[in-house]
């Protein structure tokens, strides 16, 4: 921000000085475009564009400049707001004098698009007088003196030619439209082949990078939410947790200038330095990737030069603060936790930890926790503590800050960038830095071009946080074994004896809040390095060679430390890609550390062919890569706990700390190929191989061959020329894709267990029987797409449909351990197809002068069905079917009597021991909308998507459920409960057996059944009632009906009021453009079932409260 | 120009070549996992087969207490109901068979050394202690055709309960003779430490176990049971008092499952009132090493070293009440030695006085001559000591087990008594004393074949819908099994169970 005024205040008015000395006018126009903002319009035939001329200033306006460099000449100017330049030819009057002696005549018109907006700098010429010619100025005028009853061509860039006979007509309002051919969009496709869309044979999305920097968040992911159809963004709410990308339900590959990095995230790419995204959807479209690009992948383009020589800096500040919650957990306020008679006969409450099955908070004297005075204390029992979970979370925020800056000469260009990134979540002691800094260049040398990128990632947290049930979550404490009868507030001084005992209600399971914030922490630090280097050389002009190397560094740390006195440990948290989980260790304290590195090279040589005969055009190219990945880390943890309280260091282990390294290490080398033919711009057919030798397969099958064929039609080249219809293309594409094993998964080994018992070290063999032999994965995919764009392209459907014949699956087939081994690692029979659909509709319904309505809408759906199933290693199952879908959620459901009625034992519902078809984990669909509104220099953008379908546990609300502290579980039942302790007074709704017996065959199926019934009428405690009924955990195992929720849901994603500032009222401060938005992300939600938590993120297990962001932006670039 | 043309284009293409060789070269070596053996001892292995079926195999502590609260020893008031306290039992597991490929390859390993014998025997004890356990929770299992998975065999037959047991009599009888034949062996993680004549005398006291667990049987395949056991006492390879037990001892390095915690889990596990009780009228010392006196008690003015401030928990009644009860303090906890020590007590899973109080079983039997008195004191006295010795007595409430207490304990209830059908009770009793915080499941076993000592049975708060009134009889199969075995599975429930896999029903052993 300093630095921004500072640029304002030194950057007043556009004031130009230049000093020409005896240079051709078309040289001095060039210099003053250099020095100033001004952009020059004019026809090359303009008269005296080659006389010398001589212009010195210092300070001066532009009209004085051109006063004086234009004196001489015969030629007229005429400035524009946005600062273009027309030059036109003088009339003066000997002229037309002239004219009308060689018989000539002056026509005049004006140039307009077909919604009325005038075009500026379309060319006019004289056909067949070279040289005589014009171009419109700011309002689209020109005038043109002509030969009588001459012909004029009118020509302007992406529109169609107009041709004017002026026979007996000397004004003329000409109206150009579009140009379809000439706007067809370039999408960058694999290893970074630019080709035109309407070439493509297969699915390809782009997403412009303009879209990705105006509502900034942590992930540039976040912001593809609901933007590409077929595109699946799950946007975890937790802390510093990076969204889950899925293409058509599989992970894509990531590819950032050409480069398929094995280490980068999108997390590592910074949203102001993506130029464009590109979305390669399907097998056949990564095809050139082998196995990598087998799910698809994410093309992004970064940022280079400029269009233009010159210099630009670019400043991009986005900043978000939460403002409230579109979801959050709400507890009840009426019971606290469980009271005792202790030794003294008084009332006082337990300290364990477990819920809020107690008594009521009716203000009745309890002996209690006072953490101020750090002691037991009888005080009221009230529900202090309602709040507690709101009142300890922080306000949390986004700083998002870029600056770049980029030279853009005649030989080359070079573009520097910074990011700082700054996330505080909602927890005290979670802040996130992530600093990014970028360089990158070419150079174009005759026939050679070299461009080179790197960029350094920096990621810290001091606390990363720990995440569901598992990992001991902060609801955990708070809102689920917790009672709401303390004030958070009172805990911020949470030692009783430093490093060793903390104030807490609690003495067991709940962690003190801010103890648990700021002495049981997972810090993460990592460094990620990246660069490429990318040479091509034009060997004749159809002959291209390229070789390109990339190559990325990681490196990571992660410590977990565990104060003395915590009542919990690190749970299922690791230290390390793959590594241990932290339990135990609690109450002693430990210290935990990961470090991780790792790099990858991949190096690329290619040649490629694009030659044209006539109306065929011939492209290809071979090429060959060498892809290689290691990864190496160690891991150590002390055991026993701590010698010293607060000494986190591995010295300060009781017992020798565990240690444990690993390594990964994995090469593919690769030849392949592409040939592309095309016939006019009617038909485009694509064949690519790949052959890819795998270091993870054995020596007879590691290598593989990986082909594909795609192919587009233009039909609309067919038809007669209809006015609405502008394109209409029909494309398809087969694939064949295969995917090698894992590192290691095909080595038989023993895995040793140091001090497996004592100092006794165990070998073990392994329990999975591995067949070397074993091939890779395969699918064969096709696609099948139309693309109608209608009306000029203001309107276009785009739609795809697609299977994915899955099979030869490499599994760890589950097989009965009676065989002595758990799983056979095979290529199974089973075949799964995936069958999807993909719609997009877009258009432009209002486009005026002042007004622009862009609108987007996109939706897919997926589902995987079993095609063929495998006689030994398909579960036996009836969802197990041929047809049936492979994301079948099944649960125990609870038994049920002809008529649908809940069956209980003794008053408690009871469950069926079969599991049984309950609903789909995918979701059916998905949608978003993305809008902008466009008002003269206001812009209002708004982009919503949601899901449909899908099931998904809440462990959240079930464990608030469990552990009484669910808002709907204060019900009258449970104060009978309370206030007469022993009594039973809640009577399920259902039937209860009075006799008989049923019995099942093996899957579940009833095979006789004597049972009759009456309605239920045995009570018990509301307490075990509700524990009966919402069963499940957190540790597998299948959760109550009741508990399985649908995910369906939308949420507005993002909405941004934009407004740019005119050009005269940013050249005020020297910038070529500036705007200032006010912004919001993840503004509101709606679910079908969750209440309490946000199910974007895919699973619900302790989410933590989802943030809406608002905030404003603001954007300058000089 | 057109140099450099070439030398881009052939540098290129030789380098990429050679790349190429040179890494499809190394891809065996790059496919290497340096963490990852495949050559191994068979000491490493023995120490594996060993832990495998040893250890205590629950996730957690609260595994081991859900085994304690099926034999009803203990009842829960922790987070929700326990099954296992209101009788019901869940599903078996066979993935203890995976045990088999660890044996084989052990045995290979083994092959020529001077301790090729003792590994044998490790592995046959290991391979019948394994089907012992699974056959007797579940009925017929998979035996014959087990553990050939690596030859194909993946759909594996079940075989009937008496071919299995009859196959454990034979291993145990092979272990026998391996470790008869057998040099000290390395890789032993049981205080034995590879000495073949006291696994020798383990294996021939497990024997004597399994035998009389199957008591109801008089021949299994052809083995008369008597006769067998007669023949495995009349060799007298069995334990004796300086054997010591078969078992791990814990350490700080292998913590007791319960060590270190005091939570939502471990925190509120009630003595029962059929334990307390017999303890109290046995006036038996191991009340104060197993639990803490009742808070109300204590808070009524009885001590600690008082065995009427100790109160057991009915364990049929209702969650709701037992969790009130608790909260007003009225039952004895678990001993704290078990959640604050690492190491409270080892486990022992075979030990002399078990042995001693089956043989003195086996001579009211009429199985082998001797004294029943003597081998009862015996056995009583060996389990006292073990837990004099074997157990801190600061934990004991000031009641520590002395030499003395011990010379004097077969007073009252304790003195052997005159008729048979007490005396049975009374070894029983001691057999299920013995068991606690042990092998509970053994507890739960003889209850089936004995119906002794009587488990409160509650059909308002049972759970076992199928039977209010009585306590299940096995474990299910695994669920598994459905999976990926049916049709074998099937054939195994049609034979016994009327084809409907049920907890209730009654297995060969028990018919």
């Amino acid at each position: 921000m300093i630095l921004l005024l500072m640029v304002v205040a030194t950057q007043t008015f556009a004031q130009i000085t230049v000093n020409i000395q005896n240079k051709p006018l078309r040289e001095a126009l060039k210099e003053i475009e250099r020095v100033s903002q001004y952009k020059f319009f004019y026809n090359e035939s303009l008269p005296g564009l080659e006389k010398n001329s001589t212009l010195r200033l210092t300070n001066a306006t532009i009209d004085a400049a051109l006063q004086q460099l234009l004196a001489n000449a015969n030629i007229a100017y005429r400035i524009s707001e946005n600062n273009i330049i027309a030059l036109t030819v003088k009339e003066d009057a000997n002229q037309l004098a002239n004219q009308a002696q060689q018989n000539k005549v002056m026509i005049t018109g004006q140039v307009l698009d077909t919604n009325g907006i005038p075009i500026i700098g379309a060319n006019i010429i004289e056909v067949g007088v070279p040289g005589n010619g014009t171009i419109t100025d700011y309002n689209g005028d020109f005038s043109l003196n002509v030969n009588r009853g001459a012909n004029l061509k009118i020509t302007y860039l992406g529109y169609g030619d107009v041709l004017l006979n002026t026979a007996g007509k000397t004004s003329f309002a000409v109206v150009m439209e579009e140009n379809t051919e000439m706007l067809s969009e370039v999408v960058v496709t694999a290893l970074g082949i630019k080709r035109e869309e309407k070439a493509l044979g297969y699915s390809v999305q782009s997403v412009e990078g303009d879209g990705l920097q105006t509502v900034k968040g942590v992930d540039v992911g976040t912001s593809l939410s609901g933007k590409v159809a077929g595109l699946l963004v799950r946007n975890s709410t937790e802390f510093t947790e990076a969204p889950s990308i899925q293409i058509r339900g599989e992970a894509p590959l990531l590819v950032i200038d050409g480069v398929p990095y094995a280490n980068m995230t999108l997390r590592d790419v910074p949203s102001d330095d993506v130029e464009s995204l590109s979305v390669l959807k399907g097998a056949t479209a990564s095809a050139l990737y082998g196995y990598r690009g087998s799910s698809g992948a994410i093309m992004v383009t970064t940022k280079k030069g400029l269009s233009a020589k010159g210099l630009s800096v670019s400043i991009n500040s986005g900043t978000m603060f939460a403002a409230g919650y579109l979801a959050i957990p709400e507890m009840q306020s009426s019971f606290g936790r469980v009271v005792k008679t202790n030794a003294n006969g008084k009332q006082e409450y337990v300290r364990s930890g477990d819920g809020s099955w107690g008594v009521p908070l009716d203000g009745r004297e309890i002996i209690q926790w006072d953490p101020i005075s750090k002691s037991m204390q009888p005080m009221p029992y009230l529900p202090i503590g309602k709040d507690n979970f709101q009142n300890f979370l922080e306000t949390g925020y986004i700083l998002n800050n870029n600056i770049n800056i980029t030279q853009q000469g005649e030989f080359g260009s070079f573009r520097t960038s910074a990011t700082w990134v700054n996330n505080k979540g909602q927890y005290p002691n979670s802040t996130y830095d992530k600093l990014t800094f970028g360089l990158g260049g070419d150079m174009k040398i005759d026939k050679l071009l070299l461009s080179a990128s790197m960029t350094y990632n920096k990621q810290t947290t001091p606390n990363t946080g720990f995440r569901g049930y598992t990992g001991y979550d902060p609801m955990y404490s708070m809102l689920i074994w917790s009672a709401p009868d303390w004030d958070v507030r009172q805990y911020r001084d949470y030692w009783v004896v430093p490093n060793e005992v903390q104030n807490s209600s609690y003495t067991s399971t709940n962690n003190n809040p801010y103890f648990d914030s700021y002495e049981r922490t997972h810090s993460q630090d990592r460094d990620i390095f990246n660069g490429s280097v990318s040479i091509d050389y034009d060997l004749t002009d159809w002959l291209k060679a390229t070789a390109r190397s990339g190559f990325d560094i990681y490196s990571d740390r992660q410590d977990i430390t565990v104060s003395k006195g915590s009542f919990q440990g690190a749970g299922s948290s690791t230290v390390l890609s793959g590594g241990t989980q932290v339990w135990g260790e609690s109450q002693r304290g430990s210290f935990n550390i990961g470090l991780g590195r790792g790099y990858s090279l991949n190096n690329d040589l290619l040649l490629s062919v694009d030659k044209s005969f006539g109306d065929y055009r011939l492209e290809g190219l071979v090429g060959g890569t060498i892809y290689y990945r290691q990864d190496d880390g160690i891991e150590a943890r002390t055991q026993g706990g701590l010698t010293i309280p607060a000494f986190y260091s591995l010295k300060a282990s009781v017992n020798p700390a565990a240690v444990r390294s690993v390594m990964y290490k994995q090469q593919v080398n690769s030849l392949y190929g592409r040939l592309g033919f095309s016939w006019k711009s009617l038909l485009y057919a694509e064949a690519t191989f790949r052959n890819d030798w795998s270091s993870t397969l054995s020596e007879e099958n590691r290598s593989y061959l990986y082909p594909s064929v795609s192919g587009s039609f233009i039909v609309s080249e067919l038809l007669p020329s209809y006015d609405w219809l502008s394109l209409w293309k029909l494309r398809g594409s087969w694939t064949s894709s295969k995917t090698p094993a894992d590192i290691y998964s095909i080595n038989s080994v023993y895995s040793i267990t140091s001090n497996a018992w004592g100092d006794l070290s165990s070998a073990s063999f392994p329990s999975s029987i591995k067949g070397t032999d074993v091939l890779p994965e395969s699918a064969s995919t096709f696609e099948v797409g139309t693309a109608i764009n209608i009306l000029n392209n203001r309107a276009s459907f785009d739609i795809s449909y697609y299977e994915k014949k899955m099979y030869d699956f490499l599994r760890s087939a589950s097989i009965s351990p009676a065989s002595g081994y758990t799983s056979n690692f095979v290529n199974t029979d089973e075949e799964i197809t995936r069958k999807g659909v993909e719609i997009t509709v877009g258009g432009t319904p209002v486009k005026t002068k002042d007004w622009q309505w862009d609108l987007s809408l996109n939706w897919s759906k997926y589902a995987r069905y079993y095609t063929q199933l495998d006689s030994v290693y398909s579960t036996d199952k009836p969802w197990v079917a041929v047809g049936e879908r492979v994301d079948h959620y099944t649960l125990s459901d609870y038994q049920k009597d002809p008529e649908g009625n809940i069956i209980h034992n003794n008053g408690l519902p009871i469950y069926s021991k079969y599991p049984s078809l309950f609903g789909y984990a995918d979701p059916d669909w998905l949608w978003g909308i993305n809008s902008s509104l466009r008002f003269r220099d206001f812009t209002f953008g708004i982009s919503l998507d949601g899901r449909v379908g899908g099931i998904a546990q809440t462990t959240t609300e079930m464990y608030m459920w469990r552990a009484g502290s669910h808002p709907n579980s204060v019900v009258p039942e449970r104060f009978l409960d309370a206030n007469n302790p022993g009594t039973r007074n809640y009577t399920g709704e259902g039937v209860k057996v009075v006799s008989g017996e049923a019995t099942y065959d093996t899957y579940g199926n009833i095979t006789s059944d004597t049972r009759t019934y009456a309605p239920n009428d045995v009570a018990v405690t509301y307490q075990t009632y509700i524990n009966n009924l919402h069963r499940g955990t957190a540790w597998g195992g299948s959760p109550s009906t009741l508990d399985a929720y649908s995910t369906t849901f939308f949420k507005i994603r993002e909405i941004s009021l934009t407004y740019n500032l005119p050009a005269a009222l940013s050249n005020r401060f020297k910038a070529k453009s500036a705007s200032i938005s006010a912004v919001g992300q993840n503004v509101f939600l709606w679910a079908k079932q969750f209440k309490y938590s946000d199910p974007d993120g895919g699973y619900e297990n302790f989410s933590d409260p989802s943030i809406r962001y608002l905030g404003f932006n603001l954007k300058v670039v000089f | 120009m057109k140099r450099i043309n070439k030398y881009i284009r052939y540098t290129g293409l030789a380098v990429l070549s050679v790349l190429i060789l040179f890494g499809c070269n190394n891809f065996e070596d790059i496919n290497t996992n340096p963490d990852d053996t495949t050559s191994v001892s068979a000491s490493l292995l023995a120490t594996n087969v060993i832990l495998h079926y040893t250890k205590f195999a629950g996730r957690d502590g609260k595994s081991l207490i859900a085994d304690n609260a099926l034999p009803k020893y203990v009842g829960y008031a922790n987070e929700g109901q326990m099954d296992q306290q209101y009788n019901k039992i869940g599903s078996g597991y066979f993935d203890a068979m995976t045990i088999l490929p660890n044996i084989q390859k052990m045995i290979e390993y083994a092959g020529g050394s001077v301790m090729e014998d003792s590994y044998r025997g490790v592995g046959a004890f290991a391979k019948a202690y394994t089907f012992y356990t699974l056959t007797v929770k579940m009925g017929d299992i998979p035996y014959s055709e087990a553990g050939l998975g690596a030859e194909g065999v993946y759909k594996v037959k079940y075989d009937t309960q008496e071919q299995v047991l009859k196959s454990v009599l034979d291993e145990l009888q092979a272990a026998d003779q391996y470790f008869a034949k057998g040099r000290t062996f390395d890789g032993d993680p049981t205080p034995y430490k590879g000495d073949p004549v006291k696994w020798r005398k383990a294996v021939n006291a497990f024997a004597l176990k399994v035998l009389m667990t199957v008591s109801k049987k008089e021949t299994i395949g052809g083995i008369n049971l008597k006769t067998r056991f007669a023949e495995i006492v009349s060799a007298g390879n069995i334990m004796d008092a300086s054997t010591g037990y078969y078992g791990l001892m814990y350490s700080s390095k292998n913590r007791h499952p319960l060590s270190g915690t005091n939570d939502l889990f471990t925190s509120r596990t009630i003595l029962s009132s059929l334990l307390v009780n017999q303890l109290k009228s046995l006036n038996d010392r191991r009340l104060f090493y197993y639990g803490e006196p009742a808070g109300a008690k204590i808070a009524a003015g009885k001590t600690p070293s008082d065995p009427d401030a100790y109160e057991g928990v009915d364990v049929e009644i209702e969650y709701a009440v037992m969790n009130t009860g608790h909260s007003n303090n009225l039952y004895s906890l678990l001993n704290k030695r078990y959640l604050q020590q690492e190491a409270c007590e080892p486990l022992r899973v075979v030990s002399f006085a078990e042995q001693q109080l089956i043989l003195a079983e086996a001579v009211l039997k009429g199985w082998i001559s001797g004294d029943a008195k003597a081998y009862y004191e015996s056995g009583v006295k060996a389990a006292l000591t073990d837990v004099m010795t074997q157990t801190t007595a600061s934990y004991a409430h000031e009641m520590p087990i002395t030499a003395g207490y011990i010379a004097g304990y077969f007073t009252g209830e304790a003195a052997f008594k005159t008729t048979a059908s007490e005396q049975l009770k009374q070894i029983w009793i001691q057999r299920y004393i013995l068991q606690f915080m042990q092998d509970a499941e053994t507890s739960f076993f003889e209850y089936r074949r004995n119906k002794y000592p009587e488990f409160p049975i509650n059909p308002a708060t049972s759970l076992n819908e199928n039977n209010k009134n009585g306590i299940p009889m096995r474990w299910l199969y695994p669920a598994a099994e459905t999976n990926y075995n049916r049709e074998n599975l099937e054939e195994a429930l049609n034979r016994q169970y009327d084809g409907y896999d049920e907890i209730n029903k009654i297995m060969w052993i028990l018919k």
